[in-house]
């Protein structure tokens, strides 16, 4: 068992009331004061790399600042488990190719049993995030909380012969969470189903202001040059993201300005074994192409190196095929750096087409190289996007939201709100 | 004319509001209104009017399922859950948009999320109003669109008996998210039973819900129901929508049910239809003219 150290990211809902302002303060705390010392516990399969981590990071300190009791527990596995795990994102998001084989099936089970005799799940309520540990609830043999799973990806078209395997551990839970009322699987009936929105947090390592010199400091260091057109990326690497469509949209683009730069930014999750595979193609895919910078953790890239990029990039591109949320286009715009990306997953919320960023056709990378050279073009058009575009998140994607959901929930689900001692 | 698109604020209604410390009770009565002016969506406000969240009937039907809230209720059961502060029962609302913003954006917008509202706000994030596809709908009048009702329609549909209780509709609504059941027999169609039927029915009601719960589906649906045939156009689905003032209508091959196609369903076909650019452009003349019939009436 690995329960994730969330101390280094340690902040009071009171930051936030200069951003959000003093009468959502109250509204939270008013919330929260209904299940003070609930117990909560968030398991997933990774404590970095990926829109889960990045929201638990912020999610699990922020809910003990207002009175919750919350843990967040990491799963132990082997490398097969997360090829497997991989294999099974893979096929839920619509490959339909994969058959997953007995042997398969046999080890992922027996990985949920061994994690749930050693992972602490005694709580009010347990929220199980994606499908990694989804089967857990199979071998508690206690169950005194409510238990909810929080699946992150878009099941609205799911691989059969996968989701057949899945499902009757999904209608296990007492609750289900999904991103958009799209993503709901339509022969899930029995659990409660909730709509929940993920968003950033604006005073994370990734997020929070930095100044020009520490900006300038980290191109320096990787060698970017800070007078010359920037496009970024920030992705895991990964056939979803297409990552080999955003450097034939930097093709593109480097012919009306050649002296644009690409930027991509990753990190390696280790619950995603084709990571590397996909980072070597995308390397090997932009050999030969100048001025092209691929980043990983392996080279220092961390949530800080992120933030600056994101600041110092003229554009960002997100052309994903398939996307979850694909929160990363609320962070480039919190920057106030327009986006430039797909329509896929929750991507469309974010941007308001020509408002906040520019929408594109997935693979239709000629219409988002002639977007992107457009926002280096016209530097005034950017600046507009980009603050529409921190307007917009700050209406409508930030943490305190996602808190003020999960507070409601908890409600929802813990019976002994009544009961329950003070802690003060 | 002008080729600049209206701004939200001068289109947006006037949305229906509680605030977030006034209690779940007051809610369902916004709901359900006198006359016309229930409204499905309530928005919940916070001390200063910056939004906090929005109670759709759906949620008010899930409290009533004893599907959300449930934990709450076995505290102070159902009475003394209407009687909680509206906020706890809210949802977030992430489609929140600038005065400032165009209609032709928004409606964009609406159509690439396949929204059935947003909520406007000043530059002090204050509710200024909320526009939606039932207002909308009513400039689509008029038109054919060149496409039938059977291409438009959802065909997936939860259907009940007119001997079922109230509480099975409400059970029916909220597992399978729906918000009208037509009502039939041996397949053959009865009536349309919808959540503000239920709901209203309840407020009215509210110190004998069991009774109430008990009543069965056709001592409160809707047995005159508004119809059209699958091969007519959209068009012919958008003027009953809007001149019944139905949520919906349903799609019969004689009696029999085909389809339903809600306001919603009806909004963004016929948008995608047009584009936004021209519904925006349709709306604006509109306002231009009921301006000039205005300013020839002074």
């Amino acid at each position: 068992m690995v329960e994730v150290n969330v101390s280094d990211f340690s902040r009071s809902l009171s930051d936030y009331e200069p951003i959000i302002g003093s009468d959502e303060v109250k509204t939270i705390m008013s919330l929260a004061e209904r299940v003070r010392g609930a117990k909560v516990i968030h398991v997933s399969a990774t404590p970095y790399g990926g829109g889960v981590a990045e929201i638990l990071k912020s999610l699990v300190p922020l809910s003990r600042s207002v009175g919750l009791n919350v843990k967040w527990e990491v799963i132990v596995a082997d490398p097969d488990f997360f090829r497997t795990t991989k294999r099974i994102h893979n096929a839920l998001q619509g490959d339909m190719e994969i058959k997953l084989t007995e042997e398969e099936i046999h080890h992922y089970l027996e990985v949920a049993k061994k994690n749930a005799s050693e992972l602490d799940l005694e709580g009010d309520v347990v929220v199980i995030h994606d499908p990694q540990p989804l089967p857990i609830i199979k071998f508690v043999t206690k169950r005194s909380s409510s238990w909810v799973w929080r699946c992150h990806i878009d099941l609205a078209n799911p691989n059969p012969s996968v989701w057949t395997i899945l499902k009757p551990y999904v209608l296990m839970y007492d609750a289900l969470v999904f991103t958009m009322e799209t993503y709901v699987p339509r022969d899930v009936k029995g659990p409660k189903v909730f709509i929940r929105r993920p968003s950033i947090d604006p005073l994370s390592p990734k997020n929070k202001p930095l100044s020009p010199s520490e900006i300038l400091r980290v191109l320096n260091r990787y060698d970017v040059d800070p007078d010359r057109p920037i496009l970024g990326q920030v992705s895991r690497f990964d056939r979803w993201k297409d990552p080999l469509g955003v450097i034939d949209t930097f093709k593109l683009v480097k012919e009306k300005i050649p002296d644009a730069q690409l930027v991509m930014m990753g990190v390696f999750a280790y619950d995603d074994p084709e990571g590397v595979k996909w980072y070597r193609r995308t390397v090997k895919y932009a050999e030969g192409l100048k001025d092209v910078h691929i980043l990983t953790d392996h080279d220092g890239v961390g949530d800080y190196e992120v933030n600056a990029f994101q600041r110092a990039s003229t554009v960002i591109v997100q052309l994903s095929i398939r996307e979850g949320f694909g929160l990363v286009v609320s962070e480039a715009l919190w920057k106030g750096t327009p986006v430039v990306a797909t329509r896929a997953g929750g991507i469309p919320l974010q941007i308001i087409d020509g408002v906040t960023g520019y929408l594109v056709d997935i693979r239709d990378y000629i219409t988002a190289a002639k977007r992107v050279v457009e926002l280096m073009k016209r530097p005034w058009l950017a600046r507009i996007l980009g603050s529409n575009g921190r307007e917009h998140v700050r209406r409508n994607f930030l943490i305190t939201r996602l808190l003020r959901d999960y507070l409601r929930m908890h409600i929802d689900l813990v019976s002994n709100v009544a009961t329950r001692p003070q802690l003060r | 004319m002008n080729s600049v698109s209206l701004k939200l604020r001068e289109v947006a209604e006037v949305a229906t509001t509680v605030k977030w410390n006034e209690p779940l009770l007051k809610v369902l009565e916004a709901m359900v209104g006198e006359g016309d002016e229930g409204s499905y969506r309530v928005v919940v406000l916070g001390p200063h009017n910056v939004v906090e969240g929005i109670i759709t009937g759906k949620v008010v039907l899930e409290i009533l399922a004893g599907w959300r809230a449930s934990a709450l209720r076995l505290k102070v059961g159902l009475k003394g859950l209407l009687k909680e502060p509206a906020h706890v029962f809210a949802n977030e609302v992430h489609n929140v948009l600038p005065h400032w913003l165009s209609l032709m954006q928004t409606i964009k917008y609406m159509l690439e999320n396949k929204l059935g509202y947003v909520l406007v706000v000043d530059e002090h994030t204050k509710l200024t109003g909320i526009v939606e596809e039932k207002t909308l709908l009513p400039y689509l009048v008029g038109r054919r669109y060149g496409i039938i009702v059977k291409k438009v329609m959802k065909r997936d549909l939860s259907m009940i008996s007119p001997d079922e209780s109230l509480k099975n509709a409400l059970i029916k609504m909220v597992t399978r998210m729906r918000r009208h059941l037509p009502v039939v027999r041996d397949r053959k169609v009865k009536g349309i039973v919808t959540a503000t039927d239920i709901l209203s029915t309840i407020v009215d009601n509210i110190d004998n819900l069991n009774e109430v719960l008990n009543l069965s589906v056709r001592k409160v649906m809707e047995s005159d129901v508004t119809y059209v045939a699958p091969e007519d156009d959209l068009g012919v689905a958008i003027e009953k929508l809007v001149k019944e003032d139905v949520s919906s209508v349903l799609v019969l091959s004689g009696d029999y049910v085909e389809g339903i196609i809600t306001r919603l369903d009806a909004f963004l076909a016929a948008a995608n239809i047009l584009g936004a650019s021209k519904v925006s452009s349709i709306i604006k003349e509109s306002f231009s003219r009921s301006a000039d019939s205005c300013a020839l009436t002074r």
